[in-house]
């Protein structure tokens, strides 16, 4: 009976969204290989690198999905609906901070095996680099953060972050521009030019 | 040229070469822009941002199956009524199989059907039958009084002695005795 099984890894996904909503849970399946490590890798850059807090929100973005796959329309594009459900759940959370007077915590990074072969001094600057870039990333503004991470991390183009953030692609371009701005300023200390600007 | 593709083409000139790279007319274009350290900066930046998003591990999601399991808490099934929802989504070829076996099937009921409900006339030999037939000879003379009597050769033999008893007379005979009276009555009576 192999023939008539259909082939989920040669579907699109927004044909899979159609099966889903259809009733066939392995196209849900199939979705959830394709998107979940992203979506974990999204919430956990956005959401200050809180592994078990991305892990709860990738939970709940697909069971949302799995819950309400008739909310999707199959002429649009699966990923941007997607990160369009991510981000608003970011903004949610962001707010519920704002009323704690709560901000983006500092990451508790695992200690990682020591390399042998690398050079100690190197690692430290590395390390010391990775944590910079994270608090930096922490005090950008949630508009200006979002941008950079869809556009740096998940590599989309500018016409879909602007969908995903519902608006103009001029304004995505701007943040990002501030965005990237505002970085190279916190980690001008380990730019190796150190050019004085 | 408007502020949102400057923004674009300067991305774009950012990620791909540094400032000495550029052709003169680009330099122009981008210190319109930024300064040249401020370009080399954020290239750095953007560059380095890059390589560290690549490289930083990011924890593993947690398994399909936990998801289906809360979905399950949450909507526990009422019926296993999902494949009936499924057959909607099957590929063409499943479809056709299926269509055919079902008209297959049908068509065979209805074939078979048609062969028993018709007559079917099949000849039957029987050998053994469940009704004697037994001769009785019957004498038939006129009384004095012009009327039929008749006897049977049983009721002959006992005649003048006794008279015959119904319990006596062959079983069956009573009624073929009683439509040959008949018959006797209304031929004297013609005569």
């Amino acid at each position: 009976m192999g023939f008539f099984k259909k082939r989920y890894h040669e579907q699109s996904d927004e044909d899979l969204m159609r099966f889903l909503q259809g009733g066939d849970r392995a196209a849900f399946g199939e979705l959830y290989q394709r998107y979940a490590q992203r979506m974990q890798g999204y919430f956990y850059r956005m959401l200050g690198q809180d592994a078990e807090l991305a892990s709860d929100h990738t939970q709940d973005l697909f069971l949302h999905i799995l819950e309400r796959p008739h909310l999707f329309d199959t002429q649009r594009k699966f990923s941007t609906w997607l990160y369009s459900i991510a981000s608003n759940r970011c903004k949610n959370v962001y707010r519920s901070w704002s009323r704690q007077k709560k901000v983006l915590p500092l990451p508790e990074k695992e200690q990682q095996p020591e390399t042998t072969d690398a050079d100690p001094v190197d690692h430290l600057d590395r390390r010391l680099f990775e944590t910079a870039l994270t608090v930096a990333l922490r005090d950008l503004p949630d508009a200006q953060r979002e941008c950079f991470v869809l556009r740096y991390q998940e590599e989309l183009g500018i016409r879909e972050i602007s969908e995903i953030v519902d608006c103009p692609e001029g304004t995505v371009k701007s943040r990002l521009h501030y965005a990237l701005r505002q970085l190279s300023r916190h980690l001008r200390p380990f730019n190796p030019k150190k050019i004085e600007s | 040229m408007n502020s949102e593709s400057i923004q674009w083409d300067l991305e774009f000139f950012l990620k791909s070469r540094s400032f000495q790279e550029l052709s003169p007319e680009q330099q122009s274009w981008v210190l319109q822009q930024i300064s040249q350290p401020e370009y080399e900066s954020q290239r750095w930046t953007l560059l380095a941002s890059a390589d560290y998003f690549r490289a930083d591990s990011v924890p593993p999601p947690p398994p399909l199956e936990r998801v289906l399991q809360r979905y399950e808490r949450r909507h526990p099934r009422q019926g296993n009524l999902s494949w009936l929802a499924q057959i909607s989504t099957w590929r063409v070829p499943a479809w056709q199989l299926t269509m055919a076996l079902i008209c297959g099937w049908l068509f065979g009921q209805w074939n078979i059907g048609q062969h028993h409900s018709g007559l079917s006339l099949v000849p039957q030999i029987v050998y053994q039958t469940d009704t004697i037939v037994r001769e009785i000879p019957v004498y038939i003379g006129l009384t004095s009084k012009g009327k039929a009597s008749y006897q049977s050769a049983s009721e002959e033999k006992a005649a003048g002695q006794t008279h015959s008893s119904p319990s006596t007379r062959p079983r069956g005979t009573t009624n073929s005795i009683a439509r040959d009276r008949d018959l006797l009555d209304l031929t004297v009576g013609m005569q």
